[in-house]
């Protein structure tokens, strides 16, 4: 409701271009938000989580059962399962109703990262430091299906393994990137490559696909995040065209990438960087051009995630796991503090108005403020916000006051 | 004392009041040269309008005596003698009451400790007409103070019941009063039962609150703090402190975590509950914070002032985002009860010229304006809460008066289609839907609650 209230133009603002916040809470590996954006889970390289609360910036909730850092968080969409992986060899589907872990899975090696099926809190895939990826169900017994590295039409003999995967939104189909560079597409009901397609040479370290599941990036450790049109997931995968609109590089500092994540509306994507600079870039993807680079971190940068509802980036350093959170500054309005302030650009000479001090007569007064006898619906929302995300509930987790 | 020094040396008292250089004095010594008499009426004069200095308590007290002697103690007082009213509570201790009798004994009145009230359903006539006072079927109980024993019959009525607050799900009820103390009711089927008191504040109660979670009640009170008590155990968990004036009113968010306070020290407060501390400071408005309210998604905090302004603010920012005032004749009255319709988009405000008015705050606009029968006022003097009814097929507006009614508006006609006699005759302090407006619970000033059940459309 507040931004219907707040200035137009820095409300249309895409993205954020101030460094407003860090917080210290420990040293944080990873960070996401929830959907909502209400929420933000840290994990830590010790393997502790914080739910953080983006109202207050304090954290609410302190999950411990992980004992080394964690390598992923996933929220879903409810707001109250929270999927972690670490490189403890667990997978941990925790209850923030609770706050205790209602399911686990004990790997055989540390967990790259793991994918919570947007449908199904249950289901996840979990990439796996030298062993082929999984996917995995644990609503009953645990069901943990093997998935294949080696892409389709390639000898197997060529040694290469799964480093990172994702899921389409509506969990039709599993992405995943290997080290020889090939993106692999599985079938989510057969959990069968249906088709691979080789992006580069090296290691495929992020997969990202945007939420309204229009664009697909790849990061690859050759420096380069490579940007293609999103197929249509409701067609079979054999006829997907993936088609390449984009390349990111930085040409001069030869920039690694790190983490990428598109916005809300795939219009713009941003990602951290490895190396000398500090700071994390923002592309428009249309035209593939670089809008804004958000300085002001001391330290380089790891995870990073768009929280779209509050238009802010958040990023974890490495050396200190400190958390920078960029958001768009809103000027207070010198108008709203009383109604007949006017703002105006620079001093003019003012000129009396005919009427403005004419006596008005009281029963013209009246007159003017007269109501109109219109229906007035005091029951129904308005069902989207000034950013047009819709007006949803969610789960709220509980956040008890501390004793004195 | 002074009077007497007046007597034999008119200068001197005027010299203590005023000091030395100052302008009575010069005054006082020139008329002291003309002449004996004019210099002696003069240093009464000074003496009479510069009484002792007092301390806030002292003050308040004095105040009291001065401005509704008649009254029972512990009323609420006039800060500024014209219109412009703010509540106080008593600052002396709450004495048990014993010796007040009691001007309304119904049948099916109730003290805290007797056991299950029986939902007297039967005792209401069916409403004939609009203005009928029984459409909801009549439930009372007394609050009074938990050391209250069973032989002194009529539970007594000078505890001044302020607020009323509802478990989420309405299972509990609490109250407070300026006797320093909150107490909790246990709600059921067969009716509302004492459950237990909650003692720590060292002055009255203005506000509580329960957390949407109901785990918590948060408390705000004249002595300055807000505290957070644990409902079930009974405990204080927390004890905000940092206003620097009797804490008016307060309201939670959502999601539990933030609280917000409004102060007679002018000031808006953002609590964050899970370190304890204070976020933020709102400091837009020149007189005491009346009232406060959260829009439903948890951003905007409306709030309302005696300065007669109604602010809105952005949670994340502490900015302000708008102001209303009604400014009908170049004063604007103050503004007593601020509250969100139930999609946000309106805000229902009543103020001390005695009307409750709707505004489309978005277009800066009243939409409508609610009066008393016969376009009297609906309260002039007290703080009276207000209320949306969305259970009917129409929605109603609904705020007590100042002489014991409980008025139901409808939105669309302003017309008052429903009339409830609380029958105390004194300020209905607040009016709480419960169950989704199945009941109705309505808080009068000398300490009488009713729970109304709703019957018919």
């Amino acid at each position: 409701m507040n931004l219907s209230l707040l200035d137009p133009f820095a409300v249309a603002k895409e993205y954020p271009d101030t460094l407003a916040q860090t917080l210290a809470y420990g040293h944080s590996t990873q960070v996401r938000y929830s959907y909502k954006g209400e929420y933000l889970a840290s994990g830590l390289v010790d393997g502790i989580i914080l739910i953080i609360d983006t109202d207050t910036n304090s954290t609410i909730q302190v999950l411990r059962d992980h004992t080394r850092a964690i390598t992923s968080l996933n929220w879903s969409p409810c707001g109250r399962y929270l999927l972690s992986s670490s490189k403890d060899w667990k997978v941990n589907l925790w209850d923030l109703g609770t706050c205790k872990v209602i399911r686990s899975y004990n790997f055989e090696g540390p967990v790259w990262c793991s994918v919570m099926n947007p449908q199904n809190h249950f289901q996840f895939v979990a990439a796996l430091v030298d062993n082929d990826p999984v996917f995995a169900d644990l609503e009953h017994e645990p069901k943990i299906t093997k998935l294949d590295t080696t892409p389709l039409g390639q000898p197997n003999t060529v040694k290469q393994s799964t480093l990172t995967a994702t899921m389409t939104p509506d969990s039709n189909y599993i992405l995943t990137g290997t080290s020889k560079g090939w993106l692999n597409v599985i079938d989510t009901r057969s959990l069968q490559i249906v088709r691979s397609l080789s992006v580069c040479s090296s290691n495929i370290k992020n997969i990202e696909i945007s939420p309204n599941c229009s664009k697909l990036a790849v990061n690859s450790s050759d420096r380069i995040i490579r940007q293609y049109t999103m197929p249509d997931t409701s067609v079979s995968a054999e006829t997907w065209e993936f088609e390449l609109k984009n390349r990111y590089q930085d040409a001069v500092n030869r920039l690694q990438w790190n983490a990428l994540k598109f916005n809300h509306n795939s219009e713009y994507m941003c990602a951290s960087t490895l190396g000398a600079t500090h700071d994390v870039y923002i592309w428009e993807t249309g035209m593939g051009s670089l809008v804004k680079i958000l300085e002001g971190s001391n330290d380089e940068l790891l995870a990073v995630d768009w929280n779209y509802r509050k238009c802010s980036i958040v990023a974890t350093t490495m050396d200190t796991g400190t958390l920078s959170i960029w958001s768009v500054v809103i000027p207070q309005k010198w108008s709203a503090l009383a109604p007949d302030f006017e703002e105006i650009e620079e001093n003019i000479d003012y000129e009396e108005k005919e009427d403005e001090f004419d006596y008005v007569d009281e029963d013209d007064m009246n007159k003017q403020i007269e109501e109109e006898g219109d229906e007035i619906d005091v029951i129904q929302r308005e069902e989207v916000d000034a950013r047009g995300f819709p007006f949803v509930d969610s789960f709220v987790i509980e956040s008890v006051p501390v004793s004195e | 004392m002074l009077v007497f020094v007046a007597v034999i040396f008119p200068p001197l008292p005027v010299c203590i009041k005023r000091g030395l250089c100052s302008a009575d004095m010069l005054i006082n010594i020139a008329l002291c040269l003309l002449g004996y008499v004019p210099g002696l009426i003069h240093s009464w004069y000074i003496i009479l309008k510069n009484p002792d200095m007092l301390n806030y308590d002292d003050l308040e007290r004095q105040q009291i005596i001065i401005n509704i002697p008649s009254s029972p103690p512990g009323m609420v007082v006039s800060r500024q003698p014209d219109r412009t009213k703010i509540q106080f509570r008593h600052p002396e201790p709450f004495q048990t009451p014993h010796s007040h009798n009691p001007t309304l004994v119904e049948q099916n009145q109730l003290s805290p400790r007797s056991s299950p009230l029986p939902l007297n359903r039967e005792a209401n006539e069916r409403p004939s007409e609009t203005n009928q006072p029984s459409q909801l079927a009549q439930n009372v109980l007394y609050g009074s103070t938990a050391d209250y024993t069973p032989e002194e019959a009529p539970p007594s009525y000078d505890n001044v019941m302020n607020e009323t607050a509802k478990h989420p799900n309405g299972s509990i009820l609490a109250t407070a009063s300026i006797d320093r103390t909150i107490k909790l009711w246990k709600r059921s089927e067969t009716g509302v039962t004492y459950w237990k008191t909650l003692v720590g504040h060292t002055k009255g109660i203005s506000s509580i609150e329960f957390a949407p979670n109901s785990k918590f009640i948060a408390s705000a009170s004249d002595d300055l703090t807000i505290r957070i008590w644990d409902v079930k155990r009974g405990e204080l968990v927390q004890i905000l402190r940092g206003h620097t004036f009797h804490v008016t009113v307060l309201k939670f968010h959502y999601r539990g975590s933030i609280l917000v306070s409004g102060s007679a020290d002018e000031n808006i407060r953002v609590w964050d509950l899970r370190r304890a501390k204070c976020m933020k400071v709102l400091s837009a408005h020149s007189d005491p914070i009346s009232s406060l309210d959260f829009s439903f998604d948890g951003t905007v905090i409306v709030s309302g002032s005696y300065d007669g302004l109604i602010r809105l603010f952005d949670l994340e920012t502490g900015q302000c985002l708008k102001t209303l005032i009604y400014d009908k004749s170049g004063s604007s009255y103050p503004v007593s009860c601020v509250t969100f319709s139930p999609n946000s988009k309106y805000i229902l405000s009543s103020s001390l010229d005695g009307f409750v008015r709707l505004w489309d705050y978005m277009n800066n606009k009243v939409v409508k304006t609610f009066q008393n029968v016969d376009g009297g006022a609906v309260a002039e003097k007290y703080s009276l809460g207000t209320c949306f009814l969305t259970c009917f097929a129409s929605p109603l507006v609904c705020s007590g008066d100042e002489k014991g009614k409980v008025l139901m508006w409808d939105i669309q006609s302003k017309g008052i289609v429903c009339q409830l006699d609380t029958g105390s005759g004194s300020p209905v302090m607040e009016v709480e839907p419960v169950d989704n407006g199945e009941q109705l619970l309505t808080v009068c000033m000398n300490g009488q609650i009713r729970l109304w059940q709703c019957e018919g459309e």
